[in-house]
């Protein structure tokens, strides 16, 4: 059913109960008017149910000796004055009518309530997809669920004569497979407070292609159990100057040679500290501090992926983040505190195939495959440290050096022969060509020669495309190379020349002649 | 003698018509209307449907009986007022800032 926005959808006795004994205004779900999902597409416009009212105030005689129940200050905003309320027969507030009221923000001053109407746009994926909201700040504050799934449009309490929620109001729309959107009202609109009036702010969502296994499998699944997400303290995350003062947690990247360029935090309160942290006790070493490639950078949440391809962990995150416990493992029994998961910061995303965090998330023991499709954002230094959520301000894309793999693919003569072994060499190289007595064996991403027994048909290899020097190479350039093998009762010597380019999947077939004449009876 | 619609006055009418919309939609039945109003509305031309009451027709605001176009829904002219009223705000950005790329 929709929205009613004319009044002439309104009839007294149907859809408007008035009390006039108690001065109550009653709205009911009968007629045209309806509560159901979303509340964009039920319930009444403040303006219609005024209108409405001042026609029936000019024609009923038992109204009009009474004093008008709605102030209308703009379309989207009133007050209930003269004493009148949202209420029963009694007189009694009534929850019901208050959820039927759509697109204003209203007062009632008898009770001294103040509603805001939060008005939702963009779309849904579903009409049951159900948002919430937080009104205090904190990650260990509770939430509320909106009265109706679907886009919303609905009041909400910001004050009474108990309470004053004006200060904050944050919204969340975290459904299983679907996208996640989160809104903080005041900070994104720039608003000092609430005020019982409609705001209207984005929030939508859409299918995540990359969630697919239901939550009970995740939470049942016994490797991804052993995952944890652990939330660093620390703030500032500027340039150590040894003539500035810091507070206890403030976190500086010192650049003086002995510091070697590493991230320190402040112990307690210093002043007149040395040119140096890494020797000086008032500093200790920034548990946040993770190195991707040659340097060192500042993360402030750490998610263990325990080595588990990424897209599983990547599940197993946007479940965390819809739980109402504690997801802080305090793996560095830092003094974060409780970050409740269904409040939490969003953490990661995809761009295409790669896994990409937030600012100041990083991910730990990832699994080595993926580590060309991992991009890390930082806590950048001197990027005006974190906002009040904890999240870096200024942030910067780090990638691991670029790591080539693939498979040398062995005939199967090769692979029958117990005593076959193979040899990747660089075919040309500054200190000793391939075929020369100064060949160079090409190393992996962990520095052993990739050499060995011929176990099996594929056999598998990295190269540190990015940093790799061995045989005078220069870094980030293709990398001629042979592969050289040998069995001795069935395969005779082969090689072959390949290429190794900045790309994974790469196969070099070695393909040896059968041998008949080797002989050692 | 008068049927009892012809003496409605046009609010009443436009409420039995939202009510005669409400239940095409699928809501609850218009019970009690007034009796022969929905045939006399749905046999005059220009009647496009109940679910098209107050989008793409509604009644003449002199004469409440007969059936005028409307070139926008009362729900288009509501939204174009709310959207006056109300400044759309800009999308949510919780990634931070992104500077160089290394």
């Amino acid at each position: 059913m929709a929205k009613i926005v004319d009044p002439d959808s309104l009839n007294q006795n149907t859809e408007v109960y008035i009390y006039t004994d108690v001065k109550a205004i009653q709205l009911v779900e009968a007629g045209n008017l309806s509560d159901t999902d979303p509340g964009a597409e039920s319930g009444v416009t403040g303006q219609a149910l005024y209108s409405f009212l001042k026609e029936e105030w000019q024609s009923d005689s038992d109204l009009n000796v009474l004093k008008f129940p709605i102030k209308m200050i703009y379309e989207a905003q009133f007050e209930f004055q003269n004493d009148w309320l949202l209420g029963d027969s009694d007189g009694t507030k009534d929850a019901q009518s208050i959820d039927l009221i759509r697109d204003a923000g209203f007062r009632v001053a008898n009770n001294n309530e103040n509603y805001a109407v939060i008005v939702s746009l963009g779309s849904f994926a579903t009409d049951v997809d159900l948002a919430y909201y937080q009104q205090v700040q904190g990650f260990d504050q509770p939430t509320t669920d909106f009265d109706k799934s679907g886009e919303i449009n609905e009041p909400v309490l910001i004050s009474d004569s108990d309470n004053d929620l004006t200060g904050y109001l944050k919204l969340f729309l975290r459904e299983y497979a679907k996208l996640y959107d989160e809104y903080n009202l005041l900070d994104e609109q720039g608003l000092s407070s609430l005020t019982y009036a409609a705001y209207k702010l984005p929030l939508a969502n859409e299918a995540d292609i990359n969630v697919s296994t239901v939550d009970s499998d995740i939470e049942a699944d016994s490797d991804l159990a052993t995952m944890t997400i652990d939330y660093i303290t620390g703030n500032l995350f500027a340039t150590h100057d040894p003539a500035s003062d810091y507070v206890t947690l403030d976190v500086v990247y010192a650049t003086d040679a002995d510091a070697g360029d590493r991230w320190y935090r402040a112990d307690t309160d210093i002043s007149n500290t040395s040119d140096n942290p890494s020797t000086d006790a008032n500093w200790v070493a920034y548990p946040g501090e993770k190195q991707v490639g040659t340097a060192y950078y500042a993360y402030n949440r750490i998610i263990d992926f325990k080595n588990i391809a990424k897209e599983d962990p990547y599940q197993w995150v946007q479940w965390q983040l819809r739980l109402d416990t504690d997801i802080n493992d305090n793996v560095a029994c830092d003094s974060y505190g409780t970050v409740n998961g269904n409040v939490a910061k969003d953490m990661l995303y995809w761009v295409g195939d790669k896994l990409t965090t937030r600012p100041g998330v990083f991910i730990a023991n990832h699994n080595a495959n993926d580590q060309n499709d991992i991009d890390l954002y930082d806590i950048t230094v001197d990027g005006g440290g974190l906002d009040t959520d904890g999240v870096a301000l200024t942030s910067t894309k780090r990638q691991y050096p670029f790591v080539a793999a693939g498979n040398m693919v062995f005939s199967t003569n090769l692979v029958a022969d117990c005593d076959a072994v193979y040899w990747m060499y660089f075919e040309t190289a500054a200190f000793g060509n391939y075929n020369s007595s100064d060949a160079v064996l090409v190393k992996d991403q962990n520095g052993s020669d990739i050499t060995g027994s011929i176990t099996a048909q594929n056999i598998s290899f990295t190269f540190d495309y990015d940093y790799a020097t061995d045989g005078g190479r220069t870094p980030g350039s293709d990398a001629p190379v042979a592969v050289a093998a040998m069995g001795l009762d069935s395969a005779e010597w082969v090689d072959a020349t390949f290429t190794i380019t900045r790309a994974t999947g790469l196969s070099f077939p070695v393909n040896a002649a059968d041998e008949r004449n080797y002989s050692n009876p | 003698m008068a049927k009892q619609y012809e003496t409605l006055p046009r609010r009443k009418v436009r409420y039995w018509l939202f009510r005669f919309r409400t239940e095409a939609e699928g809501g609850p039945k218009a019970t009690g209307a007034p009796r022969g109003m929905r045939k006399y509305f749905e046999e005059q031309e220009g009647f496009g449907g109940w679910i098209d009451f107050a989008v793409t027709w509604d009644v003449n605001p002199e004469e409440p009986l007969q059936i005028v176009p409307r070139r926008f829904s009362v729900w288009e002219e509501w939204d174009a007022t709310l959207n006056m009223v109300l400044r759309d705000m800009p999308g949510v950005d919780t990634s931070g800032s992104e500077a160089d790329v290394l």
